[in-house]
């Protein structure tokens, strides 16, 4: 319980990017999900990871954050190794993943303010509101969209240098989505705060991102610099359609 | 219209055929199971077993696995994603449950046949053996075949039929009616010790001649069942599948809006949360209605068996002992389902991203399971003193050697607890058999194991010499023995659990279905 | 002090395969030109802006820049970023616009063997 990294320790560690994704090789029952993944996410970006379903993306989440070792190549977070004993640097938003049904929103994030030490009260009123969070409704009777928000929230109410969030619209409407990717923007607005997203919903999306990283079959199919796109008369749209059509 | 009934029982056959043994790999596990089963009938129930007993012990398991099949298929239905899709096929409603409950129990047929033959080789072999005091009749063996296999095929209707009611009694008033079925499906446990009994009078009840009848009984109250649950199910039950929401049952029943953030969750800080958050689930649980209804009929049975089988000192410790043996086998249980439930409905990934060392997470996991285990064993245990108390109260505390049998019951208490902690730790080490597929030859027989565990050491630890006059220094230095042993390899277990949690995400059901899909595609 | 201007979305129109920034740039020059931007009218902060238009919050500071670059607008420490009160600098980039719509339509009409006054009167004759 005492092995949490503080994430004011982070800040000090100069410019080692977020994430530095090594040779990542990873095999389940003998199939090949992951093979010589190879990326960078620079601290205070915004960057997407984009690829079909299928594609190796949530695995290659949970490798990242340190929920599964990978079975080869080495993922550092802030230029030291990623683990299990390096979740309270970073907030994870796990695919379609659910909270527990039997609480309420209150309820539960009353818990998370004690399960989190980076929890910060006022973040979490303030984006109650704009998210739209109801503190009555029990978890269980909500529909995708509200528990979407309230996972979101959960998430962005912690002050971890690192949010990582796999798929946080799916099935979610759009007025949600709406309200999911301005509260994302508002958050890092500081620049203290570093985005890896994996969605689909790239139309959506393509606005917010910095860089994208495109990933098909288990390999990086391509990393680039989405201003650098647009220069060359690209949008991320066409990007992926290049890649994948 | 005529095709569609089929096209649906096809459907829901479709989900019990994985089951049978039509491919080799199949084929090994039932014919590796039922040779188990007729082995171990073969060791450990002898002479002292009639053969028309160990027929009855057949019937008794055909009867608990239908109804428990049935029961937890019904419960299963209300968060099954295919639900909704089932619910819109444009046949009637009555017709969808009926294709139901019939694939069901052609399945049970299958298991029930296998149990037939089983008994039935193993009275052969008896037989032939002609080993024992009374040689057993070419006739008497016919006839004990016939007769039984017309119950286990009377049995095989009837218990699916009652476990199949359930679906109907999820809201409204018909939930009291859980009470009766609670009872319903106790009596084949209960029985148990009746049909074992070597008495004269009880053998009487269980020839050929009688069984008959019972089957005639059976099959008739299975006819009548038949038609009554259906009309029940799809009167009352099929409506309220269609309103439930999946995940939210309580949520439902309390119109989704739970009292604003409850004052009486208590939250700490770090590990005081994880257990707070472990324990709201089986707070939960035990708010929900259904869930009390149950739990007051399990008191009223612990007061009234209570009541009338404690007369003194002996009777008290048996009684003692039961529901001590509740601790060996209901947290280890509960905790091995519990992380596999959270897995398979998406819910792991968000514990598994708490900012916690794995071994921080499991601990909580376990103490709160362990809390509201003896909290609700609490409640069973007082109204087990009341019934007690009500009747051969005084003459327990008159029989009741307070040096002697305080010490036996400290022994019980530091046994059954201990055992019971060392088979939770064991139970966390399940997850490395993800890792390694031979470690899961290991665990099988440990999960299956853990029923038997409470018998093995009334043998070696526990005695009836022991129960009768107390326990000695002997008893302790065995026990420290076992400490000895058991706690490293707990510690290991656990460690080795903690190691490995991270793998339970790619072992979902789903993960299952997708990996059998695409090696039959292979 | 003038009213905080609230952006919606759709006060904008992006096109997602040009930089964002450069849009945004024209599109401010725009409405400060035609006045629906008021001098000395108080924008919103980046990350306001930036979550309002959902798009990169580095997105908007470079807008910003630019825009201050171009003396438009002005960064009172401590106070936020206002639309200058100079009507200089405010003529001289509507001057830029109307030059570069004139280079424009100059472009146009040579591509059609015309001169300016040409094609303007040759749109303005009447059938």
């Amino acid at each position: 319980m005492s092995n949490i990294a503080k994430p004011t320790q982070e800040g000090s560690a100069a410019k080692a990017p977020a994430i530095r994704c090594r040779d990542v090789g990873m095999t389940l029952k003998k199939k090949s999900i992951l093979a010589n993944v190879t990326f960078e996410v620079e601290a205070g970006s915004l960057t997407g990871l984009l690829g079909p379903n299928g594609a190796g993306k949530s695995t290659l989440m949970r490798i990242l954050t340190g929920l599964v070792p990978p079975e080869s190549g080495t993922v550092e977070l802030f230029g030291a190794p990623a683990g299990p004993e390096r979740l309270g640097v970073l907030s994870f938003l796990p695919d379609r993943g659910q909270l527990p049904p039997y609480l309420t929103a209150g309820e539960w994030l009353q818990l998370a303010a004690g399960l989190y030490p980076d929890w910060s009260r006022a973040a979490e009123r303030d984006l109650s509101g704009k998210l739209g969070v109801d503190p009555a409704q029990r978890i269980g009777a909500m529909s995708r969209g509200e528990e979407a928000r309230l996972q979101l929230l959960t998430c962005l109410s912690r002050q971890a240098p690192l949010t990582v969030l796999d798929e946080p619209f799916t099935g979610v409407d759009l007025v949600s989505r709406e309200r999911i990717a301005s509260a994302v923007v508002g958050e890092m607005a500081d620049g203290e705060r570093t985005f890896l997203i994996a969605t689909h919903d790239i139309r959506e999306m393509e606005q917010l991102f910095d860089r994208i990283v495109l990933v098909g079959d288990g390999t990086i199919r391509g990393s680039h610099l989405v201003e650098d796109l647009r220069r060359s008369g690209r949008s991320v749209e066409s990007c992926y359609r290049e890649v994948f059509a | 219209m005529k095709k569609q009934p089929d096209a649906l029982y096809e459907l829901e056959w479709r989900s019990y055929r994985a089951y049978l043994p039509l491919d080799a790999k199949s084929g090994m596990y039932w014919a590796a199971t039922f040779l188990a089963i007729l082995a171990a009938a073969l060791i450990f129930l002898r002479e002292s077993v009639s053969i028309e007993s160990v027929f009855a012990f057949g019937a008794i398991l055909v009867a608990l696995l239908s109804g428990f099949t049935s029961l937890f298929q019904s419960l299963a239905i209300w968060e099954n994603g295919f639900r909704e899709w089932w619910l819109t096929f444009p046949v009637p409603r009555r017709d969808l449950i009926r294709a139901k409950v019939r694939a069901a129990i052609r399945m049970q047929y299958y298991t029930a046949g296998s149990i037939w033959i089983v008994c039935c080789l193993y009275g052969l072999i008896r037989a032939a053996g002609g080993e024992g005091a009374e040689p057993i009749a070419a006739d008497r063996l016919l006839g004990d075949w016939i007769a039984y296999g017309c119950l286990f095929a009377a049995i095989v209707p009837l218990c699916t039929m009652i476990g199949y009611a359930l679906l109907g009694m999820y809201y409204g008033w018909r939930r009291w009616f859980l009470i009766p079925q609670f009872f319903v499906s106790l009596l084949p446990i209960m029985s148990f010790s009746l049909v074992s009994s070597a008495s004269e009078d009880i053998q009487r009840w269980l020839r050929a001649e009688t069984v008959f009848l019972y089957a005639g009984i059976a099959l008739a109250l299975a006819a009548l069942l038949y038609r009554a649950v259906m009309a029940f199910v799809a009167r009352y039950g099929m409506a309220e599948l269609a309103k439930h929401r999946p995940g939210g049952h309580a949520a439902g029943s309390r119109g989704g809006r739970g009292t604003a953030v409850r004052s009486r969750l208590r939250v700490g800080h770090g590990f005081a949360a994880l257990y707070a958050l472990e324990r709201a689930r089986f707070r939960h649980f035990s708010s929900l209605r259904v869930v009390r209804i149950l739990y007051v009929c399990a008191a009223a049975l612990a007061g009234a068996g209570a009541y009338f089988a404690v007369r003194e000192r002996e009777s008290g410790l048996g009684m003692i002992q039961i529901l001590l043996i509740f601790l060996v086998v209901v947290p280890p249980s509960i905790l091995s389902t519990l992380t596999q439930h959270d897995a398979n409905k998406r819910r792991i990934d968000w514990w598994l991203g708490l900012p916690y060392s794995r071994l921080s997470l499991l601990l909580a996991r376990m103490a709160a399971t362990w809390a509201s285990i003896v909290i609700w064993m609490g409640g069973l245990v007082a109204a087990a003193a009341v019934g007690a108390a009500l009747r051969g109260g005084g003459n327990f505390v008159a029989t009741f050697d307070f040096g002697r049998d305080g010490m036996l019951l400290l022994y019980m208490a530091a046994l059954y607890v201990g055992l019971g902690i060392t088979v939770s730790c064991l139970l966390f080490g399940q997850s490395y058999s993800f890792r390694h597929k031979l470690v899961t030859w290991i665990y099988f027989p440990i999960v299956t194991g853990i029923y038997f565990v409470p018998m093995m050491i009334g043998k070696w630890m526990l005695d009836e010499e022991a129960m009768r006059s107390g326990v000695g220094m002997t008893h302790w230095l065995w026990l420290a023995v076992a400490t000895a042993i058991a706690a490293p390899l707990a510690a290991i277990c656990l460690r080795l659990g903690a190691r490995w949690v991270h793998l339970y995400p790619f072992n979902t059901q789903e993960a299952g279905r997708r990996n059998r899909a695409s090696r039959r595609a292979a | 002090m003038p009213p905080i201007q609230v952006w919606t979305i759709d006060d904008f129109r992006l096109d997602p395969s040009r930089p964002l920034y450069e849009q945004l740039v024209e599109q401010m020059r725009a409405k400060i030109a035609r006045g629906e931007l008021e001098p000395g009218a108080r924008l919103p902060s980046v990350r306001e802006a930036a979550a309002a238009l959902r798009v990169n919050p580095t997105t908007i500071m470079k807008t910003y820049q630019e825009l201050e670059r171009l003396g438009l607008i002005v960064t009172h420490r401590g106070q936020g970023t206002f639309v200058t009160d100079a009507a200089a600098a405010i003529r001289d980039s509507r001057r830029q616009l109307a030059r570069a719509a004139v280079a424009q339509l100059e472009e146009t009409a040579r591509s059609i063997g015309l001169t300016l006054a040409e094609i303007i009167a040759l749109a303005q004759e009447e059938e």
